[in-house]
């Protein structure tokens, strides 16, 4: 994909060329919200949201990493979901609350994987996604930006508006949470996924 | 317990960097105390390998999908913009009939008004015309001065004395080779004194109201006389008599006839011509008229190519 020159026609207004963009970098977009936001209604919502006000303020895009720019907007687009949530508190307790048993419908599987293999990684999926919601918003946003996205500490302090020692110091305690929390959970998790299992 | 502590503090320094330390983004002297402690220490490596392996499982996990394709609409293509020819095209076309309403409406407006000012015209004409015709008869005498003042005296030869009239045409042929010096003399003494009567024939009949009474016989002596271009001597006490009596009637006269100019009577055969229909205005309409249906082809051509 030829990025800089399609971001330079979205610039000039040409939509089909911003299209491109959005079809490049749409997944990246929405599995960063689901992974923020934990249900696929808020997570479609704000990707919507995030691409129509990219669009709208793509002028301002001085150059730089485009993903950090746009995982800016989409952290913005999710902050907004999470304080809709906060008013609304009753869908929020549904929408985070993962059935095991019926994972979230829609998750990618990868083509040389077994039926079975499939099964396993949407239970591990569904724990990580339990364990993320315990975190505070601004420890999983930037946990996600770089474990899930592959953001670098500066991306993310970019994307996120900081500093990189606060990155630093939010992915270290997010981790260590995380951490604790998949170590409590490790029996519900698929043997192969386990510590144990020295799968690391 | 001064031990402990320094553990305690050990491993709280480990725990803080092992995130770091992951993604090798201590500095070198921070990678080499860490990594020495991790040798000595069981309980920080577990934290370690927990950590290494929380990661590992996060970048495992599924990634979610949506149905939804996210783009934006894309405007509908806009129709393609019409040729600058056709533009220009259809402004002529408008404007040309714009400027067609103008001009009819104008025609339509001097047709109006000329029903009622085609009189005064006709009698304008009228009133130059006898001019052209009684200046015609005495040139040798009176030269161009006469023209304005022509038709009153046209008035005066034409009701109150009639004898003059056909006695004019009667005498002319005898004097012609020398008119003025010849009416000086036998027309009145005063006259003689101004060099040309025809000059103060225009300031005598022009204050002919006002100077009615006192100067009223010799006035119109000489309104006779420079209307007669060749009185003779035998002519002229014949004048002088007969045109003295009734001079006030005479320059009343002259003044009703250049009050009302309308009642003049026409001369015989000088009926004003009919307004010819070929007029500056007609031709604008046909042109504005060709220019209008010009355009109007123009844009439906143009229009049709485009479609």
């Amino acid at each position: 994909m030829d990025e800089p020159n399609f971001i330079r026609a979205a610039q000039q207004g040409d939509v089909a060329a911003f299209n491109q963009l959005v079809r490049a970098y749409r997944v990246m977009v929405y599995r960063t919200a689901y992974r923020v936001l934990g249900d696929a209604a808020s997570a479609e919502d704000a990707t919507q949201e995030a691409f129509v006000s990219a669009y709208k303020h793509l002028r301002a895009f001085r150059g730089g990493s485009f993903k950090a720019w746009l995982l800016r907007i989409v952290t913005n687009a999710c902050y907004d979901q999470l304080r809709a949530k906060q008013r609304h508190p009753s869908a929020s307790l549904d929408a985070l609350l993962v059935d095991p048993e019926h994972p979230a419908p829609g998750l990618d599987r990868v083509a040389s994987e077994a039926p079975q293999e499939f099964a396993e990684r949407q239970e591990l999926g569904a724990t990580i996604q339990r364990g993320l919601t315990t975190l505070p918003n601004d420890q999983r946003l930037t946990l996600v930006l770089v474990d899930i996205e592959g953001l670098s500490y500066e991306e993310a302090a970019q994307a996120l508006a900081t500093n990189v020692g606060t990155i630093k110091s939010r992915l270290s305690r997010a981790r260590a949470a995380l951490r604790d929390f998949l170590l409590r959970q490790e029996e519900l998790l698929p043997a192969r996924y386990r510590l144990k299992s020295g799968m690391v | 317990m001064v031990g402990q502590n320094h553990s305690a503090t050990r491993h709280a320094w480990v725990e803080e960097r092992l995130s770091e330390y992951l993604d090798n983004r201590l500095a070198a002297h921070e990678r080499a105390r860490l990594e020495q402690h991790l040798r000595e220490c069981a309980d920080c490596r577990a934290s370690y390998e927990a950590l290494r392996w929380t990661v590992a499982l996060v970048k495992q996990a599924p990634t979610p999908v949506s149905a939804r394709a996210f783009t934006l609409p894309v405007p509908a293509p806009r129709a393609a913009r019409p040729s600058l020819a056709l533009s220009w095209a259809q402004f002529g076309a408008a404007l040309a009939t714009l400027l067609l309403i103008a001009a009819i409406g104008v025609d339509v407006i001097m047709q109006w008004g000329g029903g009622m000012g085609a009189p005064m015209i006709s009698t304008a004409k009228e009133m130059s015309a006898p001019t052209l015709e009684f200046a015609a008869a005495p040139t040798a005498a009176a030269p161009a001065q006469m023209d304005v003042f022509a038709p009153t005296v046209a008035t005066e030869l034409a009701a109150p004395t009639p004898p003059t009239v056909a006695a004019a045409p009667t005498k002319p042929p005898a004097p012609t080779t020398a008119p003025k010096p010849t009416l000086a003399p036998p027309a009145a003494a005063p006259m003689s004194a101004r060099p040309t009567a025809t000059p103060d024939a225009k300031s005598a009949t022009a204050d002919g109201e006002k100077a009615r009474g006192e100067t009223a016989v010799p006035r119109v002596g000489m309104a006779i006389t420079m209307t007669m271009p060749a009185p003779t001597a035998t002519l002229a006490p014949t004048l002088t008599a007969t045109s003295v009596p009734p001079t006030p009637t005479a320059t009343v006269r002259v003044a009703q006839a250049r009050a009302e100019p309308t009642r003049v009577p026409p001369p015989q055969g000088s009926r004003a011509a009919p307004p010819s229909l070929i007029t500056p205005l007609r031709v604008v309409e046909v042109g504005l008229l060709v220019l209008a249906v010009f355009c109007g082809a123009l844009v439906v051509i143009l229009w049709r190519r485009n479609r």
